[in-house]
């Protein structure tokens, strides 16, 4: 089976859950989008996201318990599968193939 | 502000509960969205929590509606499942929007109309949520009552005023009886308000507060914030002297610190240790109280059962009835009756505690809310005429649609979506104005609002504004609506065709909308015109004294003063040398009770008549022998107080003329005798003279009242008189310095009589209904105005070939201009037909508020019908030239 393509907004969450390590939930991911990305991100957009990479096997997720101040709200832990890591290794191979050779147009990478 | 416990508005999490995945993976977000929320509650912000979160939700709420619409939705059926539903709406809220934006004149004037609407009622509604329907900030608050001696013989509670009046304050003794005697109490306490002047710091500070007992904190059910309330060890006969701070005072005197507990303060000269501060938010009994303190020794062992200052807040015991309690407390009556037959009767009356407190304000507060709902429905009504007008221009477009097949629901949701995208931008707007304007207009709202302290911008609020917006929508956009459906499709394409946009049926649509605009305008300016007359009436009354160039300064001595008389008098004696010294100053003078300075005594009096002696509650004030003089106020026969009437020779009074007339009608009131019953003041004091009424408040008649001399009734407590024959505005300082010159510990309220006249209740509220209808009502005949012009000129406009056709076979130009005009004024008759009938229905309603003028008071109404009848022509007039200018030529070279 061929594996779903990714767009470049569920490329960065699967890259800030995988930075985040062993701390993936929602909110978690939401500062690590905006320390290391910049990018303000709605909460709306985050969840609709996750329950599509979900629906594309790139995550999944085990149920935290209650901490105090979630009114006994369960938390969610994400964490990105093997084919979810195989989904971003085709997709930086495919970017630097066409990256390549243009640094003379783009300039460097700054980071 | 925001306490860490908070929970986040319920309706707001059930909902989100309800749009997310079901499971663990929605309950997740739920939680996430709880972690933030109090996050953000804990960071203290601006927003109120529950409006943040509000916000916060809503665009998850959108986003997981949005994804949930199919990617191909069956377009085959127009009215299919509810995802096809919302998809239809968000394409007919686009193009709305497209609409709107095409034509930004009438879609700015839409809004900012819609928005001071919305806006004004909103404010209106917390104002009336805030005071008449919210429950009292105590917990179980419906087991609290007020407990007053009542005369059995006055039936209440109906009608209101009534029984309000029918309520006495008790004395100490009394309330011991009823708190040990009532098994249906859970807790009863006594309240007195006596003013209190704090001193120690730079300057006397006068504050406000009650006197109370225990039970008054238990009753209440309020934990303190610090220390603890007063306990029943405080009303003890002995006990040292406790005093309780507001949050209020606690921050602003004593810069909140926590070891305030166990300081002492010094009020009106006496030492009370602070035991408690109580929360935020809490006061009683007005709400704005600064200090709560414990009753001295002489009040708690006063023997005194009759006459009384006291009143008594009680909560019932849980599952007992008001009816029930009330048939306890009767009984307590009877018991009391006999084992003290002079009291038998008085009865004892339960009143619900927020009934008490907020009967006063209902009326008005209805009033005002009616005011401002009529503004907005005739705003709805221009609006909804305006975008009549609008449908008739799109008959074609939307006949044609019809005709290929949209649905009449289809159509009518698509006309109903302009109308709500313009009622809820102006929703919007309208929020806006509210949260700026509620807390101004408290403020300013004239006398004493009730629970004015407990009035706040809230969620409630936002709830409100959207609930007005979509009741706007709706009743803007239903008419135009369903006028644009219900056309059959034939007819449409067909006059259409012939282009004559409008057929007479919508024109007398609009002609019945700005009759009920004009209808609803005659009855606001009604009111504003009454109350115009109403505060005339007060302002011109004949008051029985002249207020001009008059200082009033109450002069609250402190405790070291009060011992013996002696002492008080030199203290005044220097003050009046010193005031006398003062240029500018004309005559001084004193008295112990005065119109407009507040407080009044009502002791029980026996008085001489032909028919033996009548026992009576009169009022009764003690003066100084140029006080007559100083106010203007005339002697009718025999003499003032003067010098030779001193302590030691005969006991004598001046009554006033209805006085004289109600006890001694026909006879010399001259050498009667009148005795004031007090403890130890029961001796009978001669009449010397008889001097003209003065009103006590504008809007009550003189009523019988006798004076006696300072000189032979002297106390610590004296409102200093003094006529200035400058502006007393440059006085008054002057005065103050000549007061504390003696004493800084003396607080100095010296003020222009004129002034306390001018802020008193009985003026200020009907000022305030002047503005406030003034104001509405002005707008409102601005917009009914606007209507008739509108739908004159959209008139003109559709017939310009009809009277094109008219003029060329020869009909002259003030035909036509009389035919505009007559359109016009009937509309106009029409409606004042209408409104004549709705004010003669409503009049009741504000009748209670008005001073000597009827509700339905001719001239008013007179007055107001020509006064529209005038905007009327003018507004015709300008589409009615235009008619006359149509060039008969090119009308029919268009047809």
């Amino acid at each position: 089976m061929k594996t779903p393509t990714l767009g470049e907004f569920e490329q960065l969450v699967l890259l800030a859950i995988l930075q985040l390590e062993d701390d993936g939930f929602a909110l978690s991911v939401l500062r690590e989008l905006d320390d290391r990305a910049g990018r303000r991100v709605s909460r709306g957009a985050l969840y609709k996201t996750l329950e599509r990479l979900e629906g594309k096997r790139f995550v999944e997720w085990e149920v935290e318990d209650a901490t105090p101040g979630r009114g006994g709200h369960p938390r969610r832990r994400f964490y990105v599968t093997k084919r979810g890591v195989a989904a971003l290794q085709n997709a930086r191979d495919a970017l630097f193939s066409l990256w390549k050779g243009l640094d003379t147009v783009l300039g460097k990478p700054s980071v | 502000m925001n306490r860490p416990d908070r929970e986040p508005p319920r309706l707001a999490e059930s909902l989100l509960l309800r749009v997310v995945p079901p499971g663990v993976a929605g309950r997740s977000i739920v939680g996430d969205a709880r972690e933030e929320y109090l996050a953000y509650c804990r960071s203290n912000s601006l927003i109120p929590g529950p409006i943040w979160y509000w916000i916060y939700i809503m665009p998850i709420i959108a986003r997981f509606i949005s994804g949930k619409t199919p990617k191909k939705a069956p377009t085959s059926q127009p009215n299919g499942g509810f995802y096809t539903r919302l998809g239809n709406l968000a394409s007919d809220l686009r193009i709305a929007l497209r609409m709107l934006r095409r034509k930004p004149g009438f879609t700015v004037a839409a809004i900012v109309t819609l928005g001071l609407g919305i806006g004004a009622n909103t404010t209106i509604f917390s104002l009336v949520d805030g005071v008449l329907l919210r429950p009292l900030p105590y917990p179980e608050a419906d087991r609290l009552v007020g407990v007053y001696r009542i005369d059995p013989e006055v039936t209440g509670p109906d009608p209101a005023p009534q029984w309000l009046v029918n309520l006495w304050a008790v004395p100490y003794e009394v309330f011991l009886d009823w708190r040990d005697m009532s098994p249906v109490f859970e807790a009863a306490g006594a309240h007195h308000e006596p003013s209190f002047t704090l001193t120690g710091g730079d300057q006397p500070e006068t504050l406000s507060g009650a006197m109370v007992t225990s039970g008054v904190f238990q009753a209440l059910g309020v934990a303190p914030l610090l220390g603890r309330p007063l306990i029943p060890a405080d009303d003890a006969v002995g006990a040292p002297s406790h005093a309780v701070l507001s949050y209020g005072l606690w921050q602003r005197s004593y810069g909140g610190d926590p070891a305030i507990i166990g300081n002492h303060m010094i009020l009106n000269g006496t030492s009370y240790e602070v035991v408690g501060v109580m929360p935020r938010g809490f006061g009683f009994p007005f709400g704005e109280e600064d200090v709560w303190v414990s009753f001295d020794d002489a009040r708690k062992t006063s023997p005194v059962r009759n006459g009384g200052y006291l009143q008594v807040i009680a909560r019932v015991q849980p599952g007992i009835s008001l009816e029930q309690a009330q048939l306890e407390m009767d009984a307590v009556a009877r018991r009391n009756g006999e084992s003290h037959p002079e009291e038998v009767e008085h009865g004892i009356g339960l009143f619900s505690h927020k009934e008490l407190l907020i009967s006063n304000s209902r009326s008005g507060l209805l009033m005002l809310l009616g005011a401002v709902g009529l503004v907005l429905l005739i705003a709805c009504a221009n609006i909804a005429n305006l975008l009549l007008v609008r449908a008739t221009e799109r008959r074609r477009e939307l006949g044609v649609r019809q005709a290929l097949g949209a649905g009449r629901g289809r159509l009518l949701t698509q006309h109903m979506s302009e109308s709500l995208v313009l009622a809820l931008v102006g929703g919007v707007a309208g929020g806006l104005v509210a949260v700026a304007t509620l807390k101004p207009f408290v403020a300013a709202f004239p006398g004493d609002l009730p629970r004015a302290n407990e009035i706040a911008v809230d969620y409630r609020m936002l709830l409100i504004a959207i609930g007005l917006s979509v009741a706007t929508g709706l009743l803007t956009g239903v008419l135009p609506a369903i006028r644009a459906v219900r056309t059959p499709i034939v007819d449409v394409l067909q006059d259409g065709a012939r282009g004559f946009a409008g057929g007479l049926r919508r024109n007398r649509t609009q002609a019945l909308v700005v009759v009920s605009e004009v209808a609803l305008a005659f009855v606001l300016l009604v009111g504003a015109g009454l109350f115009i007359r109403s505060l005339t009436r007060l302002t011109s009354v004949e008051r029985g004294f002249v207020s001009e160039g008059i200082i009033s300064m109450p002069v609250v001595l402190p405790a070291r003063y009060r011992d013996s008389v002696a002492v008080s008098n030199a203290f005044y004696r220097e003050l009046y040398d010193r005031l006398g010294a003062v240029p500018g100053v004309e005559l001084i003078a004193n008295a112990s009770q005065m119109p407009f300075v507040g407080g009044m005594s009502w002791p029980p009096t026996s008085v001489e008549t032909n028919e033996g002696i009548v026992e009576d509650i009169v009022h009764s004030s003690t003066v100084s022998d140029r006080y007559f003089e100083a106010m203007s106020i005339p002697v009718q026969s025999g003499r003032m107080f003067n010098a030779t009437d001193l302590e030691d020779t005969e006991p004598v009074i001046v009554v006033n003329e209805a006085f004289a007339k109600h006890y001694w009608p026909d006879e010399v009131p001259i050498g009667r005798r009148v005795r004031r019953d007090f403890p130890g003041d029961s001796i009978w004091r001669t009449v010397v003279g008889v001097v003209g009424d003065i009103r006590n408040r504008l809007d009550e008649d003189p009523f019988p009242e006798f004076f006696l001399p300072t000189s032979q009734d002297p106390w610590w407590y004296q409102i200093v008189v003094i006529k200035a024959g400058i502006e007393p505005a440059a006085l008054i300082p002057q005065i103050r310095d000549a007061l504390w010159a003696i004493d800084r510990d003396v607080p100095a309220y010296a003020r222009a009589l004129d002034d306390r006249i001018s802020s008193s209740g009985a003026v200020a509220g009907p000022r305030f209904g002047v503005f406030i209808l003034g104001l509405l009502s002005g707008l409102a005949a601005l917009l009914a105005i606007v209507g008739i012009y509108g739908v004159l000129a959209y008139t003109v406009s559709q017939r310009s070939k009809e009277i094109g056709i008219r003029m060329a076979l020869g009909a002259g130009r003030h035909s036509v201009v009389g035919a505009v005009l007559k359109r016009g004024l009937l509309m106009a008759g029409g409606g004042l037909a209408i409104g004549v009938g709705i004010s003669f229905a409503a009049g009741r309603v504000i009748e209670s508020q008005l001073f000597e003028v009827r509700a339905t008071d001719p001239l008013t109404m007179v007055s107001v019908g020509l006064l529209i009848l005038a905007a009327t022509v003018a507004a015709s007039y300008i589409p009615a030239w235009r008619a006359t200018k149509v060039d008969p030529v090119e009308a029919l070279r268009n047809e």
